[in-house]
């Protein structure tokens, strides 16, 4: 479980994972999600791709996935994806040198902002998870 | 190859960044409570500007998702470095044909 890109050298100091500091919590959960997005990525495009065997039963695969415990579902969805788009703005933010200093501000920050949207977009998407008919 | 590698990681985040808020907002928000159909997407896909968005949207995707995914794997030492480059571009590329030609199907 030694990441490639550790020298012997770098060997005695204290591993990042050792200590759960907020950068390295950070970026764990930066790759967790990231896996989490890539497997729906896979899913999301081998399922739009069912068009191609036709409209009905496309038609049919997409009534599925309109039910109500999917929508929940997908709010985890979105709270996955704010994340990872929020820190990664966070990591481009930092490769051209801005905010390093205030990371923890800049984190936090950014933490805000993605549960102010996700707050909103639980908003207009509840009346359809509590049974709201689709148009 | 790995410092451009990582450049154009960087350069897709923000394509993705962009682009997926402009997916996200344009089919999903705009159309809020529609029931989803193989003729409403098709309406929706029928400006070539935005069929072009999701095109560059999906390769954009599929390249940061793959290029992560092998930085993982590399990091913990499963496999060979570059079975995973050329294997991966293999899935990336059948990915992008798959996902492209439904975007056709739908766009035209």
């Amino acid at each position: 479980m030694i990441p490639a890109y550790r020298s012997r050298k770098m060997m005695a100091a204290p591993h990042p994972w050792e200590k759960w500091r907020m950068g390295t919590v950070a970026f764990a959960m930066h790759r967790a999600s990231g896996v989490v997005i890539a497997l729906y990525g896979i899913t999301h495009v081998m399922v739009v791709s069912f068009a191609l065997a036709g409209e009905e039963g496309f038609n049919r695969l997409m009534d599925t996935f309109q039910q109500p415990w999917v929508l929940v579902l997908e709010m985890l969805l979105v709270a996955v994806v704010l994340f990872h788009m929020l820190n990664g703005v966070r990591i481009l933010l930092f490769d051209i040198g801005v905010g390093v200093r205030h990371q923890k501000a800049l984190f936090l920050g950014l933490m805000v902002v993605g549960a102010v949207v996700l707050t909103l977009t639980v908003i207009i998407t509840l009346p359809y998870i509590q049974g709201r008919e689709l148009a | 190859m790995s410092a451009w590698g990582w450049l154009l990681q960087r350069i897709t985040a923000g394509i993705v960044l962009i682009f997926l808020a402009i997916h996200l907002w344009l089919l999903h928000y705009v159309y809020l409570g529609e029931r989803l159909t193989f003729q409403r997407i098709e309406e929706r896909l029928q400006a070539p500007v935005l069929w072009t968005a999701e095109g560059l949207l999906l390769a954009a995707a599929i390249y940061h998702a793959l290029y992560g995914l092998r930085g993982i794997a590399i990091d913990y030492r499963w496999g060979n470095p570059r079975t995973w480059t050329w294997s991966l571009t293999v899935v990336g590329v059948a990915g992008f044909l798959l996902g492209g030609y439904a975007l056709y199907c739908f766009a035209s």
